[in-house]
């Protein structure tokens, strides 16, 4: 309707375009530009005895398991010990903390029992993180060929301030 | 020779495909853009894990510490170079968490640890925390992709 003159001709408006274009491409550049591919990151929690004191007495009856990590050559991961077992020592030290915390977990997954499954972590002061992570990961469960997580343990602590276990 | 008239006016492009396309990938790059990195620090290469699952939700009162190997920790773009000088902005975010009616255990301390440093130097990072009655810790790691090293 009010693309019609008054004599009668027909004129579409014109809309201008290229100001929107310029702002779009610009916007487009600055995403382009701080985009960045990063790698998935997760959590995992760590309770620390402030808030254990917190926790219901049923839970601070639980005994802890007990995980003793050494620091061996070049602060690799020398050792890793579970409650008084001999120490755990090779290669497959990893496997081997994943199949005894796993055995403890079975044998308490009683569903007569409310008893929690609390791992203690007692950590050489030098250790690198990587290999602390690398005994958290043993403890905390193990990836289901359905590509789930099953967890084997309720709650991991760190008994605090790193020891010198030499 | 004659010209045809019709010949002289400009050709119109048609501009409605490529603006579909650009909105689109302006829409794309909006969603995927991540703010969060703010809180990380460039120097600090994660440990990995295959358990790594990013948290369900996001915590209300959260801080995010950068542990490097020698022992300084970089929070919000700044750092120190002991755990201890973070006392008062633990007092801050406590005093933040307390008017919103939570309380310090609720704060969840998230430690992003570069892999070569020594854990008890993480344990320290944790205790001063701890001395503010800071006590809700989160380990954060790489995941370890399926194959990879």
């Amino acid at each position: 309707m009010f693309s019609k003159s008054l004599k009668g001709t027909t004129q579409t408006p014109e809309l201008e375009m290229t100001p929107m274009i310029d702002i779009v491409f610009q916007l487009l550049a600055f995403f382009v530009m701080t985009f960045r591919i990063t790698a998935l990151e997760g959590d995992f929690n760590i309770q620390m005895p402030i808030q254990s004191q917190a926790q219901s007495e049923i839970e601070d009856l639980d005994q802890p398991i007990v995980v003793t990590l050494r620091s061996g050559v070049n602060r690799r991961l020398g050792g890793i010990k579970v409650d008084d077992l001999p120490e755990f020592v090779g290669e497959d030290m990893f496997q081997k903390l994943a199949a005894e915390i796993q055995q403890r977990a079975e044998r308490q997954r009683d569903p007569a029992s409310d008893k929690k499954l609390i791992v203690e972590f007692v950590i050489d002061y030098d250790l690198r993180y990587s290999e602390t992570i690398g005994a958290v990961t043993a403890v905390t469960g193990r990836k289901l060929p359905t590509g789930e997580t099953q967890q084997l343990v309720d709650s991991i602590k760190f008994r605090d301030q790193g020891a010198r276990l030499d | 020779m004659k010209l045809d008239r019709r010949q002289s006016e400009p050709e119109k492009l048609d501009l409605t495909a490529m603006i579909d396309m650009t909105f689109q990938l302006i829409a794309f790059f909006m969603i995927l853009i991540n703010f969060s990195e703010v809180d990380r620090s460039e120097d600090i290469e994660l440990p990995l894990s295959e358990l790594a699952k990013p948290p369900r939700e996001a915590a209300d009162h959260e801080m995010v510490l950068n542990l490097l190997p020698e022992g300084s920790v970089v929070y919000s773009s700044i750092s120190f170079p002991r755990g201890d000088k973070l006392k008062p902005y633990f007092e801050r975010k406590i005093r933040d968490a307390k008017r919103e009616g939570k309380e310090p255990a609720d704060i969840r301390i998230v430690i992003r640890a570069h892999e070569d440093t020594p854990t008890g130097k993480v344990q320290e990072l944790m205790a001063e925390c701890e001395k503010a009655s800071l006590s809700n810790f989160a380990l954060r790691v790489k995941e370890r992709v399926l194959g990879a090293q």
